[in-house]
């Protein structure tokens, strides 16, 4: 992996609960590249925002427990101290949420809410980073933004408001971007602008983007690589195009039979997985799909490890080539 | 927003003519007057005395007019006279309304610089040592009788230090730190209550608030602890309490009546008590009338604090 | 006053309108916290000293048969007072007036309350907004003040400080219970009881009532104690439970005469004030967070 910006081993989170800790996220690996966009992917309850969340380090301590190393740049972030990992937060790694509509502070101005992270990160005064939160909208397309900086949240729409918390994550330039459902609570008109922006900016920026999604008509059309999450695990990652034509994973299959195609016919109904994601706590031993699975055997009742091929990664007993001699 | 605050003072107005009559009527529908409570004074002796005095006080009028001399007396500046000195009303008036009214300013002060920090620290280290020292103090602060508190303080002062705070109004003007001497441990006094109450919400929004979006926001940019709590959280979680913290105020008006009279301070509230005993209607409507606008005022200065806070509020 | 201080300023008491109300709750989970327990402890232990009084320390309250103004010993662990009466016994003698007097008064704001309430509730349009109106009146008065004047006027005694303090809190009542009772008639089987012919008061009293007792519960403990602290605030005043007889407000009242001599006298009747209202919140604020579990943590 040449110049990977983020690396991410075996990544454990665990929970406090009423009986003790529960395990959320397990044995999570994942890269970015410098520049490229690497799509998260799974249903919710997947894991995919509490992974998110731990990579930021904003997982309450006293409430969660975060294992394995996140490194970024050479620096594993588990090992710093909050301090540290503050001047790393919205300096070298930026992240935007998928409520817009709660994420914006209700009294405060829309630019000073901007210059703050400009403040936090860089040596100028309040003037200029007033300055800078006005460029900054404009970046990211908000009309008249001299005005606009001085409005407060409950002005804006949601598409709006997305763009000014997009505006805030890219106030340092940061490394990498990790994006949590940008577009979820969006009107889909909304949606696509949003995402093209965000397209847009990363190459202008030449920031990484970790997108995570349920979405994979997002994934289509802006990933450069992807990983397929499912209860706490990654299942699959591969390069996005060997993923969409030759999926490894019968999850990957099953999401990708469930999307709707143009132009199918109406007579067909629309495929859905059965059954729901097991909830932490009460997912199964062994291979976390078989019981939603329609492959399932014998095999699966035991935990299947990661199965390479190339740079294609199947979490799946099917992908077991020693099996299928021995068979 | 003036336009919006002329609104609020009109209907206030018409919220206080409403005090008015009802005290009016609660004043001359209960049993006993002036003259009544004060037989065995030599004039009162004979029924005749009785009722020729009844006739000179205005008290033989009927209702109507009774009520109207009054809200007229008022409207152009004429108190009235207590009907048991004769003493003019603006003149008792003019050391009570500033005494009280400093005490209950100092009182929310206190309160408030003392029960929001608890609150918020009570919050930030929740289920910690010091949040559930905060909490005893929250839940003992309002179950905790002022005057009771009042007495203790007297009695603390007198025995430790052989001093008591002087019980005349001292001007703040001419002399400030005399003037913070008498009235500061009343002011603590009446806190302590409204001290609890804030404690409680405070940590309670708060809490709230910090499982926010907004607050993770905050946190994502990198923003440290401090920052989030005080310029992210505080804000937010401020802004209910403004307006029940303004309610109780009127507590705290209550609770000025009964430490004036421990401390044996000539304020609104023991010029009422004096008027009570004294079945003095001229005393007792109008210091009714004082307190209740006392504590719309309040109310009204809450509303507007509210909105200049929370920019979502539109005062119209 | 407008409408919109005054619901914020009631919602921490009150909501749990239209959820609450409905949901039947099982009490017994919401006693188990500690709190709820160290409540409950206080009140039972009050009520069963108030209850068994004499039986538990046998001294005259009213007999004066000590000498007067002793300390704490193991004959009077509490003292004797400026008449040489037993401080423990007159405490003790105490904890009933308090009792009786917070009860009562609760009850008789509840009473009111409700009947505005209800009525205003039901009957909507201008009788809801004159009763409301005259609500709203009474709100513009602090409700110590109001009870302060009223007992005062009524003349000082015990009977007269409880209906004051029930008048005096009765507007905070008709309030909740009003928007408790709006929820309900919302509801379709309301129309269903009228078009049945069911008359005003059947449907106020089987449909509407029921439905805004669990408000009205929690109302009633969140008062309690304030009702309580009323009570000895009239009776320091003079204002409620007249000597001879033993009131925690009163002894403190008469206390301070004697304090620096005899420190004691001005102690333990507040005490007792402070631990029975400090019981009856903890008891209310588990009741609270039981009954309407969006206040949680308030």
């Amino acid at each position: 992996m040449e110049d990977a910006l983020l690396t991410v081993e075996r990544l454990d989170v665990s929970f406090r609960t009423a009986t003790g800790w529960t395990r959320v996220v397990e044995q999570v690996d994942l890269t970015v590249r410098g520049g490229e966009t690497v799509c998260l992917v799974g249903e919710s309850g997947s894991g995919k925002s509490v992974t998110a969340l731990a990579l930021m380090g904003l997982l309450d301590p006293g409430a969660a427990r975060v294992g394995g190393s996140i490194r970024l740049g050479g620096r594993d972030l588990l090992q710093l101290a909050e301090r540290d990992w503050q001047r790393v937060r919205g300096n070298d790694v930026a992240m935007i949420f998928q409520e817009p509509m709660s994420s914006l502070n209700p009294v405060l101005r829309i630019g000073d809410q901007i210059a703050e992270s400009v403040l936090l990160h860089e040596p100028v005064d309040a003037k200029a980073a007033g300055r800078r939160a006005v460029e900054l909208l404009e970046l990211v397309g908000i009309p008249d933004p001299q005005r606009r900086a001085r409005d407060y949240p409950h002005q804006l729409s949601g598409g709006m408001r997305q763009r000014v918390m997009i505006a805030i994550a890219l106030s340092c330039s940061p490394r990498l971007l990790i994006a949590d459902e940008p577009t979820t609570a969006l009107d889909v008109t909304i949606q696509a602008q949003i995402l093209e922006l965000i397209g847009e900016l990363r190459e202008r920026l030449q920031m990484a983007v970790l997108l995570i999604t349920h979405d994979l008509g997002v994934v289509a059309e802006t990933a450069d690589r992807v990983a397929v999450m499912y209860a706490g695990r990654i299942v699959e990652r591969a390069e996005v195009k060997a993923l969409f034509e030759d999926p490894q994973h019968p999850y990957t299959s099953s999401l990708l039979r469930a999307i709707p195609l143009l132009g199918s016919s109406y007579e067909e109904p629309l495929y859905a997985i059965p059954g729901t994601v097991p909830s932490p706590g009460r997912r199964p031993s062994g291979c976390r799909f078989a019981p939603r699975c329609e492959h399932a055997f014998e095999a699966c009742s035991q935990d299947p490890p990661a199965f390479a091929r190339g740079t294609h990664l199947a979490r799946c007993w099917l992908r077991d080539t020693e099996r299928k001699e021995r068979a | 927003m003036p336009r919006y605050i002329a609104g609020r003072v009109a209907q206030l107005g018409f919220t206080l003519l409403g005090v008015s009559i009802v005290i009016f009527l609660l004043v001359r529908l209960l049993p006993g007057d002036v003259v009544d409570a004060s037989s065995g004074d030599t004039v009162s002796g004979s029924s005749d005395g009785r009722e020729a005095l009844r006739e000179a006080l205005g008290l033989a009028d009927p209702l109507p007019v009774q009520y109207l001399d009054w809200v007229r007396g008022l409207a152009t500046g004429d108190l009235g006279v207590s009907l048991r000195s004769g003493e003019p009303l603006s003149n008792l008036l003019s050391t009570a309304l500033p005494l009280t009214l400093e005490i209950v300013v100092l009182g929310v002060i206190i309160a408030v610089l003392v029960g929001v920090p608890l609150g918020v620290l009570s919050a930030v280290r929740a289920g910690r040592t010091i949040d559930y020292a905060g909490r005893a103090i929250g839940m003992i602060g309002v179950s905790l009788p002022s005057f009771w508190l009042a007495t203790l303080m007297l009695l603390l002062t007198s025995s430790l230090f052989g001093w008591v705070p002087p019980s005349t109004y001292i001007n703040p003007f001419t002399d400030p730190l005399g003037n913070l001497g008498a009235l500061i441990l009343p002011a603590l006094c009446i806190a302590v209550y409204m001290l609890a109450l804030v404690m409680r919400m405070v940590r309670a929004t708060m809490l709230e608030v910090l499982g926010e979006d907004y607050v993770r926001t905050a946190r994502a940019k990198g923003a440290p602890q401090r920052t989030v709590v005080i310029r992210h959280a505080l804000r937010n979680a401020l802004l209910p309490v403004i307006t029940v913290s303004a309610f109780e105020v009127g507590v705290l008006l209550a609770s000025t009546a009964l430490i004036e009279v421990v401390f044996g301070l000539p304020g609104l509230g023991n010029l009422l008590v004096q008027g009570i005993f004294n079945r003095d209607y001229a005393v007792i409507q109008t210091v009714t009338l004082l307190l209740a606008t006392t504590f719309v005022l309040m109310n009204l200065l809450a509303d507007v604090l509210y909105a200049v806070v929370d920019p979502r509020v539109e005062l119209r | 006053m407008s409408e919109h201080t005054i619901a914020s300023a009631t919602e921490v008491e009150l909501s749990g309108a239209d959820g609450a109300a409905r949901r039947r709750v099982s009490l017994s989970p919401m006693l188990r916290t500690p709190i709820a327990i160290a409540g409950l402890s206080i009140v039972l232990l009050t009520v069963v000293v108030a209850v068994l009084g004499p039986l538990l320390w046998p001294p005259d309250p009213a007999a004066a048969e000590a000498t007067r103004l002793q300390p704490p010993s193991w004959s009077h662990p509490m003292g004797t007072d400026e008449l040489g009466r037993d401080t423990l016994a007159r405490v003790i003698r105490g904890a009933r007036v308090s009792l009786e007097v917070g009860l009562a008064a609760v009850g008789v704001a509840a009473l009111l309350g409700s009947l505005i309430g209800l009525v205003a509730a039901f009957y909507g349009r201008w009788v809801d907004t004159a009763l409301m109106r005259f609500v709203d009146i009474l709100f513009a008065l602090p409700a110590l003040v109001l009870a302060i004047v009223v007992a005062g006027l009524l003349g000082p005694s015990r009977t007269n400080a409880m209906l004051a303090i029930g008048v005096a809190y009765a507007p905070a009542f008709a309030r909740v219970v009003r928007s408790a009772a709006l929820a309900v008639m919302t509801q379709p089987y309301i129309d269903a009881a009228r078009a049945l012919g069911s008359s005003s008061a059947t449907t106020i009293r089987s449909h509407l009532l029921p439905n805004v007792t669990a408000p009205l519960i929690v109302m009633a403990s969140t008062y309690l104690g304030t009702a309580i602290l009323a009570e000895a605030s009239l009776s320091f005043l003079g204002l409620g439970t007249q000597p001879p007889d033993p009131s925690w407000g009163g002894m403190l009242s008469t206390a301070r005469t004697y304090m620096l001599v005899s420190p004691w006298v001005a102690i333990f009747p507040g005490l007792a004030i402070m631990v029975v209202v400090l019981g009856v919140n903890l008891l209310g604020d588990a009741l609270r967070d039981g009954l309407d579990p969006r206040l949680r943590g308030r």
